[in-house]
């Protein structure tokens, strides 16, 4: 596992306050980050440590001192895939999974490059077939992904037989309330900053 | 007879990539008298990357289908493990965080003031084939068929959902009444990889392979699952040599159940659990 990230070497303290990153990611995740005592059980048990260039708990490290930048730029962050058992063995009953959702959140609005691409256009494309539709249409999501990531021939075989034996739809089903969706969008769209302001910067 | 009546979330995957696992689900409801009915205009349950990338919209979005329930005055009723949490984590906090009852009032014009439960299936099953009328329900039996439970990690719930069930068990009780043999092993609550299945196979495909040596070294035939995301990863990223069936629980409920639909399902597989199915079966 490599850590090339040095804490040292980026940011100095934002803003002089130092608690205000520690801040906004607590109001997002609703968390309360400060109680974690580095004991290393999130690091222990998570099943994709091996890929990450820091290890959970040094993320919480860096959240808690305030090294928002620093954070915000690690692949870890976008490895997470939210399968909790992190959370489920915090001895401090932390969402661990929760804080990187919000970390997520933050890096896109802060508009700080993924340094993961591929997962961040798997986010973004399935994000806005909800959008969209009010429900994920898995065919269309992975077509415009396979297109973005230009891999349109990996996973062919696997894609076609799916189609055959119905395990994917062409048709979008949708909500019929549209404005009703479209109000809830627009409640968090107006606020923070989305994928299309992301990639305009 | 008792019957229970609840809404139902189907979710995205069940309408879509499982949908076999949707028709066993309605199978076994009717006959078990748990009467389903569908919300009426669902949404996303803002699992995946909504989460993933806007916590609070997920709620929101959360919000509407646990609202549209709240107006049936019924319970929900979910079998996708994904949406299950998703639901739970934003009725936690509609209930406990000020914040976000204010916020979801002003956009959706409710708040959840019902003590409105939020059930996975397996959180009934065990239970209800026990009941009187049911014990005699199963008509076909299992025996023969070893497996391996897996639960998967989404049914390891975060902290605040702490005080719902665990289902863990919950398998082993309903494969246990169909007469199969549970393969003890390591693996029941290990992470599948989720949809980094789809944006990095190269990390997902060894944590699989790894799953499927782990139950054949547990001397299974085939591996249960509770979770359709976890049963399409293993179906699609096992390497070839490895390959085993994948079943979804309700799939062989509905089979002992009486279901004469069952090939149809198994033909959906990605893996064809046909031949395991008639050889360990045949003579019977």
């Amino acid at each position: 596992m490599t850590d090339p990230i040095d804490p040292m070497e980026i940011d100095v303290k934002p803003d002089g306050d130092a608690d205000r990153f520690l801040n906004i990611v607590n109001h997002i995740s609703r968390q309360n980050i400060s109680l974690c005592w580095q004991c290393l059980c999130c690091s222990g048990g998570c099943p994709f440590a091996v890929h990450m260039d820091l290890l959970p708990n040094k993320v919480i490290r860096l959240v808690q001192l305030g090294y928002g930048r620093a954070a915000l730029r690690c692949r870890t962050i976008w490895l997470c895939v939210g399968c909790h058992t992190c959370s489920s063995q915090c001895p401090n009953s932390i969402d661990v999974a929760a804080i990187m959702d919000a970390l997520r959140q933050l890096a896109i609005r802060e508009g700080i490059a993924a340094p993961e691409m591929d997962i961040y256009r798997f986010h973004k494309f399935i994000y806005a077939s909800v959008e969209r539709h009010g429900r994920l249409n898995k065919l269309e999501a992975m077509v415009h992904f396979k297109l973005g990531a230009g891999k349109i021939f990996s996973d062919l075989a696997p894609g076609l037989k799916m189609l055959t034996r119905g395990k994917l739809e062409l048709l979008s089903q949708k909500v019929a309330d549209r404005d009703e969706l479209g109000r809830v969008f627009a409640h968090y769209n107006r606020k923070r900053r989305s994928f299309d302001t992301h990639e305009r910067d | 007879m008792n019957a229970i009546d609840l809404a139902y979330y189907p979710g995205c995957t069940l309408s879509s990539t499982a949908r076999e696992i949707d028709a066993a689900v309605h199978y076994v409801c009717r006959a078990l008298d748990i009467h389903l009915t569908a919300l009426p205009d669902w949404n996303c349950c803002g699992s995946s990357s909504v989460h993933a990338v806007r916590p609070q919209l997920a709620v929101s979005l959360a919000a509407r289908n646990l609202f549209q329930a709240q107006s049936m005055g019924r319970d929900l009723m979910v079998m996708c493990a994904g949406c299950a949490n998703r639901l739970r984590v934003a009725a936690n906090q509609l209930r406990h965080d000020d914040t976000s009852r204010r916020v979801n009032r002003e956009i959706l014009g409710a708040t959840l003031d019902r003590d409105l439960h939020v059930f996975h299936l397996m959180d009934l099953l065990p239970h209800r084939l026990k009941e009187k009328p049911y014990v005699g329900a199963l008509q076909r039996s299992l025996k023969g068929l070893r497996y391996v439970p897996y639960y998967g990690c989404l049914l390891a719930a975060p902290p605040e959902l702490k005080h719902y069930p665990k289902l863990h068990g919950s398998m082993e009780a309903v494969m246990g009444r169909l007469g199969a043999e549970t393969r003890p092993w390591g693996y029941q609550a290990k992470c599948c990889g989720a949809f980094l299945s789809v944006a990095r196979p190269d990390i997902v495909a060894p944590m699989v392979d790894d799953i499927m040596d782990q139950a054949r070294l547990a001397g299974a035939d085939c591996v249960v699952t509770a979770c359709a995301m976890c049963q399409l990863n293993l179906e699609l990223r096992c390497q070839a040599d490895k390959r085993m069936p994948v079943f979804s629980v309700v799939e062989l409920l509905a089979y002992g159940l009486g279901a004469s639909a069952w090939p149809d399902w198994f033909k959906k597989h990605l893996i064809d659990p046909l031949p395991l199915f008639r050889g360990k079966l045949s003579g019977r």
